[in-house]
């Protein structure tokens, strides 16, 4: 039996989990976590999981925030069974297509960043657009690609190792963000490799593509577990990957090594707090800062590392909000049937940012990050690019 | 480094961080989720029935306090006393006041309040909006919802109608079932329901077909649905369309009464500067002779990440809420490996005996600072202070008493973490 279908068990139906399900607030036919999980899957599996029941569409508007993993007291994680369900609803052709190429951003994030001026054109393009409307894109700001180099320091070799996943957002669509953390590692005395990897799978598994995902987990977990064996710490920019790679890997799709690989993923903040990097004395602080925390970051319960170095001095006043998701749920909010549900469930965030004038707008995750700007109008940074400088000086 | 760590998110973990925040220290609570507020009333019972073999509702809790005291020495209200309970009680109206979620109504005092059935029971204190004389209403509507199938007006009318007619009172009763016009793709719950009216057009279709049924002297019952975050709002416009009162009462899980309570209390506490980290559990802790230093919890990696105060609450739910677990071999607190003594008949034969399960009153046995103690009642840890389910000396389902014990042992264990009373 598998580790997630062990604590099926302990569901006790209390519907805690239900409460906290930001989907079924915004959207009363979502049938919810505990029905959808716990609930549908002790029945197949009551029928020997013999039956073929249909899946409930209805699935496919679960954003996997895992907002009511965190939520259940009995330790039952109803987003995993949503995952491994999602591959199995029988969606509409146009719906397929589109899932498809949203669940394939990598590989278009390849072709696009060799060519962005092209790309971002293209994007732009009414002709283009109409295309993308017609396969069930939402009419939205949709990401621009980055063709900048990243600049590598001298090799040079160290007691201390770290193997960078860039992860797609920050390889094809904001470099900077992954040349600040390159920057800071090897300040640190980092000796700092980018891992030869693209995507980290979430996208495949979350649009259905369950087994295609499977492939690429047992593919990334080899290189990086080669890694770890060298002494390397797996690091990450992007809260997704980090936890597809410590729990997804392990627990979806029940790796025999994902312990190992798990043990060995940090979130580059949760490094930085491990290395006790000091941020105090920051001669010139901002006032104030918005930091919206990622619902996959908030997933890895390792608290905010984030949010504890910046609050060392670098921002005066920082509100730390954890309370919504964004309603992005990386290639959800593309969507066009989902978007204004999208953007109902974000609206929390986006008024809790306009309310006041935050000198920063702060946020780990690249879609989280395109959301907000879109309905903020506000520029949005990651973490790292807000301390950079105080720990690399000028 | 904190001053205090709280390791539960229930009533007694979430009072607890409160007291503590008061005394203005830097507090962190860690759960391995949300706790028993969801599925339980947000009504606090302070003590309904004692001894616990009387059917009838307490009337002088004062007095059957001072007998506890004699009777019962281990009893969490018995080990604390009653200047503790009232400090408590107090503490507990004023930051509900300030966490704008008000309560009414005195642990000295029970009120009788209608169930989700239609019977009758004690309980101590009830959200502000909820504080009414139900015994000056003559005409009563119960309203149940199509689109909600737990909860039946007409069996509750019936029942109530039946109560009030034992203890004298002739009510004009009457029952009736309004259709939101909402979806009916799946069954909806009160929570779905309390979702649903935060919508203005949903609240206008409850508010017409109310309007002919009601007059400004109806007391209308029903589940409590109006409005999760918004109830105020939700509350405030229906009470502006209709003249009549509302009284809502709890439901099934998950309880709206009770997560208002959880969350406007969470929201308080994080303004103060109260951190959460919710979703893992404490797996265990390192010591230092009869000193906690530090607990670890686990995290996706499957790293383990040590936080470290200078005093800890234990508010981890007994048996119930986890922390407690029954094994062959016994029951054993599960971060700092505390046996827990074995009451002698485990299981009652009768489920309903009136002298309640043994197994619901297990737990840990703590002095009157709320620190673990042994078998001599010398102290185990010097610096972790147990609260509310996790105490023994109780049975929260006979005595009715299971928010009251939480909120007055988490109130006084936050106290004597925060001053760091060794
Ligand atoms: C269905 C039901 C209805 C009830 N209704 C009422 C009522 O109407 N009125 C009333 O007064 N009482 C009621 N009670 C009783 C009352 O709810 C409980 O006695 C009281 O809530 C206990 O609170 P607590 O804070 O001690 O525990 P809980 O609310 O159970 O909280 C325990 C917390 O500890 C956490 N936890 C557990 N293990 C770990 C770990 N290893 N590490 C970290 N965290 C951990 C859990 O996640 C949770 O956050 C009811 C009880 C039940 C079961
Ligand atoms: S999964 Fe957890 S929170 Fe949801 S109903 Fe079951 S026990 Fe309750
Ligand atoms: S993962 Fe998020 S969207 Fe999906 S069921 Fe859970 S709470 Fe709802």
């Amino acid at each position: 039996m598998k580790q997630y279908e062990k604590r099926l068990d302990y569901c006790l139906k209390c519907s805690t989990c239900h409460t906290q399900c930001p989907v079924l607030e915004n959207f009363l036919d979502f049938p919810g976590p505990k029905h959808l999980g716990p609930e549908l899957e002790r029945l197949r599996m009551a029928q020997g999981h013999k039956i073929q029941l249909t899946i409930d569409g209805k699935l496919a508007y679960c954003t996997n925030c895992k907002r009511c993993d965190l939520a259940c007291p009995h330790g039952v994680k109803p987003s995993v069974f949503n995952m491994h369900n999602r591959a199995r609803i029988g969606l509409p052709l146009q719906e397929k297509v589109r899932d498809w190429v949203l669940a394939h951003n990598g590989w278009w994030g390849g072709i696009a960043s060799h060519m962005p001026a092209l790309s971002n054109l293209a994007l732009h393009n009414p002709l283009t657009r109409i295309f993308l409307d017609a396969i069930g894109l939402a009419r939205r700001d949709l990401p621009s690609y980055d063709k900048r180099k990243l600049k590598i320091g001298k090799h040079f070799s160290s007691q201390k190792k770290a193997v960078y996943f860039l992860g797609c957002y920050a390889r094809y669509n904001e470099v900077a963000i992954a040349q600040s953390v390159i920057n800071i590692f090897e300040a640190l005395g980092y000796q700092l490799e980018i891992a030869p990897l693209g995507c980290c799978g979430t996208p495949l598994f979350s649009n259905g593509f369950l087994n295609e995902a499977r492939e690429l987990a047992e593919k990334n977990s080899r290189v990086l577990l080669d890694y770890i064996e060298k002494g390397y710490k797996v690091i990450s920019s992007c809260p997704s990957c980090t936890l597809t790679l410590k729990e997804e890997y392990r627990d979806l799709f029940a790796l025999p090594e994902g312990e190992k690989l798990a043990r060995g993923v940090y979130d580059v903040c949760e490094l930085l707090v491990e290395e006790e990097v000091s941020l105090k004395g920051a001669t010139d602080p901002y006032g104030s800062a918005y930091y919206h925390v990622p619902c996959h970051l908030k997933a890895q319960g390792m608290g905010t590392p984030a949010a504890e170095l910046l609050g060392q001095g670098v921002v005066q006043e920082l509100t730390v909000s954890d309370g919504y998701c964004c309603g992005m749920a990386g290639t959800y909010g593309f969507k066009k049937e989902k978007y204004e549900l999208s953007k109902a469930i974000g609206s929390p965030v986006f008024q809790g940012i306009m309310d006041k004038d935050y000198q920063l707008v702060l946020t780990d995750c690249g879609t989280c990050k395109l959301q907000i700007e879109q309905n903020t109008g506000r520029k949005v940074l990651h973490p790292v690019q807000v301390m950079e400088k105080l720990i690399v000086g000028t | 480094m904190y001053d205090v760590i709280v390791m539960g998110a229930g009533l007694a973990g979430l009072m607890a961080a409160a007291a503590a925040a008061e005394l203005n220290k830097k507090v962190l609570v860690v759960a391995k989720g949300r706790g028993n507020l969801y599925s339980a009333s947000g009504y606090i019972d302070f003590l309904g029935y004692y001894p616990t073999d009387c059917r009838q509702p307490l009337e002088n809790v004062v007095e059957a306090l001072e007998d506890m005291v004699n009777d019962n020495p281990q009893h969490p209200y018995a080990l604390l006393g009653k200047e503790k309970v009232d400090q408590a009680f107090d503490f507990f109206l004023k930051i509900m006041n300030r966490a704008g979620y008000s309560y009414s109504g005195s642990w000295k005092k029970n009120r009788i309040y209608p169930t989700a059935a239609g019977a009758l029971a004690p309980t101590s204190l009830v959200p502000q909006r909820s504080c009414l004389d139900l015994a000056s209403y003559q005409e009563i509507l119960v309203v149940g919802f199509r689109e909600m199938l737990d909860f039946y007006p007409f069996y509750a009318a019936d029942n109530l109608r039946e109560q009030f007619y034992q203890q004298g009172e002739k009510k004009l009763i009457r029952a009736a079932w309004l259709d939101l016009g909402l979806s009916k793709e799946r069954e909806l719950n009160s929570y779905d329901l309390a979702v649903a009216l935060e919508d203005e057009a949903v609240r206008f279709r409850l508010a017409e077909q109310l309007r002919v049924k009601v007059s400004e002297n109806t007391l209308v019952i029903l589940p409590a649905v109006l409005g999760i975050r918004k109830w105020a709002r939700v509350q405030g416009d229906l009470e502006r369309m209709l003249a009549c009162t509302f009284l809502e009462i709890p439901t099934l899980p998950p309880s709206v009464t009770g997560m208002r309570l959880a969350e406007s209390l969470m929201e308080y506490l994080e303004q103060r500067g109260v951190e959460f980290q919710l979703g893992y559990p404490v797996t265990g802790a390192l010591q230092e002779g009869k000193k906690c230093t530090g607990i670890k919890i686990e995290t996706a990696s499957g790293r383990v990440q040590v936080k470290r105060a200078q005093s800890y609450v234990l508010a981890t739910g007994g048996i119930l809420g986890g922390g407690l677990k029954v094994k062959p071999g016994g029951i054993t607190e599960e971060i700092f490996q505390i046996k827990i003594e074995m009451l002698q008949e485990m299981s009652n034969q009768d489920f309903f005996a009136p002298q309640g399960q043994p197994l619901s009153r297990t737990g840990i046995r703590v002095n009157g600072l709320l620190q673990p103690v042994g078998a001599q009642g010398e102290p185990l840890l010097t610096n972790v202070f147990a609260a509310g389910k996790n105490l023994t000396g109780y049975d929260p389902f006979v005595e009715k008493s299971g928010n009251g014990v939480a909120l007055v042992s988490g109130c006084a264990a936050g106290w004597l973490a925060g001053k760091g009373a060794l």
